[in-house]
């Protein structure tokens, strides 16, 4: 994933969305609110990753996540 | 009124080792009211903070402090009630500050919610309940002795406590450095129960050069609410990442509200740690009672008619003799078993309907024990006492 | 490992809130607020207080934060740390609790602590409702909300924090729900930088008593509504109260 600032094109690094399984309890906020989709319901009672190519790195679900569970690694090198 | 201040017999002698410190006042003969005694007693135990609100016949004390305590580099507050004043006092003592705050009945009710919290966060802080005559509003500026009770029972749950109750000016500061030094060593609220007499009496009292001072342990690394007795307490700012909290906790302070193990070794604990110690806790006084054949049992105010009642009735011929308790809790049940040996007949004499007599009758139940009471919002006298026995 | 986790007890996690509860987005924001500030030197965790009363607000700090916390009655935090600030003016004593211990209980405090502008930063967990004791009506419910005690909707206007504070005469006071992430953050970290009384009531959704009552079952059913319902407090200014009824007025006060 790119994105164009000031005119110059910014490569992205890889994301990884990491979801600590023991904290999380399904409340399901960062499957609802991702704008790229990266989770999926999964098999169990919490969310799990499905695309981590997509993540644009936002970090909507880790601030937003009341369980304190996700944490995204990889940053924009400009931030 | 002329009291038999001398020829007593006393154990006050047991006070803490520590640290001794120069008295901050001056020491020579002073001409106090009970209530800047008490301020003063504070000052000089070195207690920094004072949260207080104002309610008569406390008032005093809460001037004092808001004069003295910028002197000697204290901090005072005037706070938005008295539940305000007692929880800014915890917070205090959490920060490292020796704290007091001073009240009336209807204050002391507000408080007891926060005592509580001291107790069962084992926070070290004085309260004084000046006693007037209730109950509610009752006789604001009249004297009574009707929190004794309030006092060991008041707040919820199960507990023990100390209250310390003076009889003279001189007490008032005595029993303030007392006060503060069994809070410090026991991490317990520590309560005086004077009486409005004591507060607005004025008498000489004498400011001794040294005085004895007890500071609380502090060493980190220990739990703070737990193993020994009494555990260290370190205070905030202090990275000991402290966990304070008026759950049931466990020894480093984390909740255990669903433990029954937890709560029992804790509870049972903060009753102990005033049990097992209470030898060293327990303060009495008593005034011709080796041959007595009836003990009179007073305290605070009422221990003055009673003492002068005493002479007087010795004079007469008749063994009568007094037992008074400077703690009122724990209660020295011991040596007033001991001390009674001699006597056929107990009366207690109190300013309320017969709150210590219920403990007297306990402890000595085989004696016939009878009481005086008053609340008539003014201080038992002699006479009238005399008048019983006879 | 999280980028929080030298600031949390680790050990007591997962945390005891219900699934879905704002306290924690908001445990989240306060952290990541201090964060901010320790990176540029402007604060140290050790040197901070939290001081919280009684309520699922007041269990963000305790006993989640690695840090000197005094978890005390309900309705008194503001009085307990008005105690710890004045016997220990260089430690930066922060007060997190609910709305029903903060605004009914403790709500003279409040005031009072406001009036002094004394240099505490309190944030207000606002869940609309006493969650802990099973669902009843707060200070702070919308008008018409049902609850365990107001069976056929909430007759009473609910208080505006933010506005009582500033008329008390607060230094700085603001209003966000947790879903503004970011402004959240900000405002945190500016009033924990502020010399005076600074409130922030955050706006934090109850899925399991106020939700299931209100027809909000899940989080992201709040996250919708509060969309719907929050209106600028730039833009609120210049509205007649009618239009304001419902609304959850966000940004600083003046």
């Amino acid at each position: 994933m790119d994105y164009v600032r000031d005119k110059e094109v910014i490569k992205m690094e890889g994301f990884k969305v990491l979801i600590r399984k023991e904290w999380c309890k399904g409340c399901f906020l960062c499957l609802q609110i991702c704008p790229k989709k990266v989770f999926t319901r999964g098999e169990g009672k919490v969310p799990e990753v499905k695309d981590q190519d997509k993540c644009s790195g936002c970090l909507l679900c880790e601030l937003l996540c009341p369980d304190l569970a996700i944490t995204v690694e990889g940053r924009c090198p400009r931030e | 009124m002329r009291t038999p201040l001398s020829g007593f017999s006393d154990n006050c002698g047991r006070e803490m080792p520590e640290r001794i410190k120069r008295s901050i006042l001056e020491p020579k003969r002073y001409f106090l009211s009970g209530n800047i005694a008490c301020a003063e007693g504070a000052l000089a135990a070195g207690c920094r903070f004072y949260a207080g609100y104002p309610i008569t016949p406390s008032s005093e004390i809460m001037e004092h402090m808001a004069k003295r305590l910028p002197e000697v580099g204290g901090v005072f507050i005037q706070m938005e009630d008295e539940i305000g004043s007692i929880s800014a006092c915890i917070g205090a003592s959490w920060a490292g500050a020796k704290a007091m705050t001073a009240t009336s009945g209807p204050g002391f009710s507000l408080m007891l919610e926060g005592i509580g919290y001291a107790l069962m966060t084992e926070t070290p802080c004085v309260i004084v309940d000046v006693q007037r005559q209730g109950p509610a509003t009752g006789q604001a500026t009249r004297p009574g002795q009707g929190d004794i009770m309030q006092a060991r029972w008041g707040a919820h749950g199960d507990y023990r406590i100390i209250a310390l109750s003076p009889w003279s000016v001189q007490e008032m500061y005595d029993l303030t450095i007392s006060a503060f030094n069994l809070s410090e060593k026991y991490r317990v609220p520590v309560i005086l129960l004077s009486d409005e007499v004591v507060a607005h009496l004025k008498e000489s009292i004498l400011i001794p050069e040294e005085i004895k001072l007890f500071d609380r342990k502090k060493d980190k690394g220990l739990p703070p609410f737990g193993n020994d007795l009494v555990p260290p307490m370190p205070t905030f700012g202090e990275e000991a990442n402290l966990l304070v909290t008026g759950s049931t906790h466990n020894e480093w302070g984390i909740r255990k509200v669903q433990d029954p193990d937890v709560s029992e070794k804790l509870v049972v604990r903060l009753c102990e740690k005033i049990e097992k110690n209470k030898k060293e806790i327990v303060r009495f006084e008593t005034f011709f009672t080796d041959d007595c054949e009836i003990c009179l049992i007073s305290f605070g105010i009422t221990a003055r008619s009673a003492a002068y009642a005493v002479s007087l009735l010795r004079q007469e011929g008749i063994k009568a003799g007094l037992f008074r308790p400077i703690t009122i809790w724990p209660f020295p049940e011991e040596d007033l078993k001991e001390i009674t040996t001699s006597a056929k007949k107990i009366l207690v004499c109190e300013m309320n309907r017969g709150q210590i007599i219920e403990e007297v009758k306990k402890i000595l139940c085989n004696k016939e024990v009878f009481g005086l009471f008053k609340t008539r919002g003014e201080a038992i006298y002699p006479w009238e006492i005399i008048e019983k026995i006879k | 490992m999280s980028r929080l986790d030298k600031y949390l007890r680790t050990e007591v996690f997962p945390s005891p809130f219900c699934a879905g509860c704002g306290h924690g987005i908001l445990m989240g924001a306060i952290l990541r607020a201090i964060d901010e500030l320790s990176a540029s030197g402007r604060l140290d965790f050790s040197k901070m207080v939290f001081v919280s009363g009684i309520g699922c607000g007041a269990w963000i700090p305790s006993p989640h934060f690695k840090g000197d916390t005094l978890h005390t009655l309900h309705g008194r935090p503001i009085a307990y740390a008005t105690g710890v600030k004045l016997a220990r003016p260089e430690l930066k004593v922060v007060v997190i609790s609910g709305d029903g211990d903060l605004a009914a209980i403790g709500g003279n405090h409040l005031i009072h602590a406001a009036r002094r502008n004394l240099p505490i930063t309190t944030i207000c967990a606002n869940n609309n409702i006493y969650g802990m004791t099973g669902g009843q009506v707060s200070p702070t419910s919308p008008e018409n909300s049902l609850t365990e005690t107001t069976p056929l909707g909430n007759k009473e206007k609910p208080f505006d924090l933010c506005q009582l504070v500033k008329a008390c005469g607060g230094e700085y006071a603001a209003r966000w729900t947790v879903f503004h992430i970011k402004p959240l953050i900000r405002s945190i970290a500016r009033a924990l930088t502020i010399e005076g009384f600074s409130f922030l009531d955050v706006v934090s959704p109850c899925v399991t008593q106020f939700g299931r009552r209100n027809d909000l079952p899940t989080i992201y059913d709040f996250f919708l509504a509060i969309k719907e319902k929050t209106l600028s407090y730039e833009k609120a200014k210049g509205m007649k109260e009618e239009e304001k009824r419902g609304k959850i007025i966000i940004g600083e006060y003046d």
